[in-house]
């Protein structure tokens, strides 16, 4: 090997050693790259994201929220046929109907047998009466006879020893007569006032209706379907089918509510369903029979005309106690407390690293009134312009790095 | 004997030269009570001296993940310390490279009392321009840029100065001779001047990436917004409680240093040893 060769190859091997290290600092600037975007990501999983409110002018309504349902103050039945198998229903709860409107079928075979049923019992009850009248009509007779026998004895005696007996026997026969023929007027007259034969000659009347309408029961007046008792395809059970509610007449709310709030609700109050804007006025609210931790509320709606109203519909009603406008009010998740104090988290620009980040600030705040969903707060403690934390999908602490959602 | 005496010597003397790297890379790899544990003395502010522990109770990598997988503004940091650097040492090649072959190799009048102004500006300390560089950038609307650090890094006047020295040991013979082969001004600084002085500029470079790479001053005067800090910033502000951070994040800045210097090195101590040389 020349000595040449031996420059030669120390001068590569120099090349090699600088060639390594400039790799070494590529792969490291990569891997720095690397870690740049990890550490980042890292970052954006582990602060917190926040929802803010600014401070707002709003009205604080205390109210007593109650459950109920929606009832009419006028409902009639549609009569139904007990046993009878319902081929269709043509309303639904809800549904507004004329008198004379079809609002179910009935299997017709089921309602004639039902029907020769009825016709039956009314003529056993017919059969029973023409039997009582006969009975009477016999005894009358008899009764009669036994009279005018008595009376010809008595003519034959006249002038006899005997007369006096006749006549008094003729006598007893004549003021016992009416007693004698009584029990048999009385059945009569008991079948005659009978009045589950008017009831069944009231039921034939309708069957024989719905048989000459094949089976389709109609509303016996207009209003809206606040109830239905029947299933397509089943037996009908009770003797009610549906009901009707005449909402002309009125719509009332029925409640109940807790008697530590109810106490609070007097005769007059405005209250406001919870979902639509239909706004009712408290009739009463008084404890319920059965248990004294419960009171019963009835309202009435104001506006009656509304159409998203539904009888049988249940809803939640507000019945607002108090109402006060304030210039600072947050929604009520914003309000934190500590000690019984209470604070809000404020978020605050800070110049950091990552650029301008927002930090929580807690402040203290002082409380003018509250509800359920709002909270006002006394002025000059936070700016209008401050950005209140009201929701973060994390929980929030003091000086906490947060990040505010898009 | 003597050559042994001598070698342990130096040994022992390196290895005390070498301790804050020891101490910073063991550091890096201790618990955080450990390393607390280890600074109690400046923490409590008491008269004992901090423990130098070399080797580790319990090693742990917990502060590299910490910072590597959880601290983004250290990457931050990272980035424009390697952007302020990179532009500077460009802009440097561009500017500074021409004007040290211009310095070296051409004459002009008021060469040499520019010259001398140029290093009579290599030896004014920052604090003396500071003023008079802050109201000029701030007219020119860079403060709190990264250009404010970046546009008089490009002017610096000491790799001019390396480079000057460089471009001079190149024989004038040599450029004579291209010349009357018919090789114009530009050729020959392309052709000969770069390829020539290549040592003096890869170590001229070097010089200035250290410079740049470590600078506190100008980003402290001229930046105000934390997120164009460089890294050289982000090390003090790291508070003594997250010391396993502050430990963790030098050892990354030593080892980008450390791999540079290797990568130049052979150049480094060339273009260095031309400073010496007489012309």
């Amino acid at each position: 090997m020349k000595i040449s060769d031996i420059l030669n190859f120390q001068f590569k091997k120099q090349k090699r050693i600088e060639s390594k290290y400039i790799k070494i600092l590529v792969y490291f600037l990569i891997t720095m790259f690397l870690l740049t975007f990890i550490s980042r990501l890292s970052k954006s999983l582990t602060v917190p994201i926040v929802q803010t409110a600014k401070l707002e002018a709003a009205e604080i309504k205390n109210v007593v929220s109650i459950t109920g349902i929606l009832e009419g103050n006028e409902n009639t039945a549609v009569n139904s046929i007990e046993g009878c198998k319902v081929n269709d229903i043509y309303v639904s709860v809800g549904s507004k109907v004329n008198a004379g409107d079809i609002l179910y079928q009935m299997n017709l075979d089921n309602v004639k047998e039902k029907a020769s049923e009825i016709q039956k019992q009314i003529d056993g009850k017919n059969k029973a009466l023409e039997r009582a009248y006969e009975d009477f009509n016999h005894a009358k007779k008899s009764e009669d006879q036994k009279i005018s026998d008595a009376r010809n004895a008595m003519i034959k005696a006249e002038g006899t020893l005997e007369y006096e007996t006749f006549k008094s026997a003729y006598e007893e026969l004549l003021n016992n007569k009416d007693y004698n023929i009584i029990s048999y007027k009385r059945v009569i007259e008991d079948l005659q006032n009978d009045s589950s034969l008017q009831n069944l000659n009231n039921t034939i009347s309708n069957y024989n209706k719905i048989i000459e309408s094949e089976g389709n029961v109609t509303a016996p007046c207009s209003g809206v379907v606040s109830d239905i008792l029947i299933s397509k395809d089943t037996i009908s059970e009770g003797p009610s089918a549906m009901i009707i509610t005449d909402i002309s007449k009125g719509i009332r709310f029925e409640g109940k509510v807790p008697a530590l709030d109810g106490e609070k609700i007097k005769n007059g109050m405005e209250a406001k369903a919870s979902s639509g804007d239909t706004k009712f006025t408290v009739k009463s609210c008084s404890l319920d029979t059965k248990d004294s931790n419960i009171m019963n509320v009835t309202a009435t709606i104001k506006d009656d005309k509304n159409t998203d109203i539904k009888i049988g519909q249940n809803v939640t009603i507000d019945v607002i106690l108090s109402a006060e406008k304030y210039n600072g009010c947050i929604p009520i998740e914003g309000l934190r407390s500590e000690s019984k104090k209470y604070f809000v988290l404020v978020l605050k620009e800070e110049n950091s690293f990552l650029g301008t980040i927002f930090k929580a600030e807690r402040v203290y705040v002082e409380i003018i009134d509250k509800n359920s969903n709002i909270v006002a707060i006394k002025d000059n403690v936070i700016n209008i312009d401050d950005e209140i934390i009201i929701k973060s999908n994390k929980n929030v602490f003091k000086d906490d790095e947060v990040r505010k959602d898009d | 004997m003597k050559k042994k005496i001598i070698t342990i010597g130096l040994l022992v003397l390196g290895l005390i030269f070498c301790m804050p790297m020891i101490f910073l890379v063991s550091s890096s790899l201790m618990g955080k009570s450990e390393l607390l544990e280890s600074l109690s003395a400046i923490l409590s502010n008491s008269d004992e001296y901090v423990k130098l522990i070399f080797m580790p109770k319990y090693p742990t990598f917990r502060s590299y993940v910490k910072l590597l997988f959880d601290s983004p503004e250290f990457f931050v940091t990272y980035w424009n310390s390697i952007k302020i650097v990179v532009f500077v040492l460009l802009g440097q090649l561009i500017v500074g490279v021409p004007a040290a072959w211009g310095f070296a190799k051409y004459n002009f009048r008021f060469k040499k009392f520019l010259f001398t102004l140029y290093i009579v500006v290599m030896l004014m300390p920052f604090q003396v321009t500071m003023l008079s560089s802050y109201l000029l950038l701030d007219k020119m609307n860079l403060i709190n840029t990264h250009l404010s650090i970046i546009l008089p890094g490009i002017f610096s006047t000491f790799s001019i100065f390396i480079l000057y020295r460089s471009f001079r040991v190149i024989p004038n013979e040599i450029i004579e001779a291209a010349r009357v082969d018919g090789s114009g001004d530009f050729n020959i600084f392309i052709k000969i001047g770069l390829p020539l002085g290549k040592n003096g500029i890869i170590s001229a470079m070097l010089l200035q990436f250290f410079e740049y790479w470590n600078l506190m001053e100008q980003p402290l005067t001229y930046l105000s917004d934390k997120g164009l800090w460089p890294l050289s910033l982000y090390l003090p502000n790291i508070s003594l409680s997250y010391a396993d951070i502050s430990f963790v994040a030098s050892a990354i800045v030593l080892a980008t240093s450390i791999f540079i210097f290797l990568a130049g090195e052979k150049y480094l101590e060339e273009g260095i040893s031309t400073l010496a040389e007489k012309e």
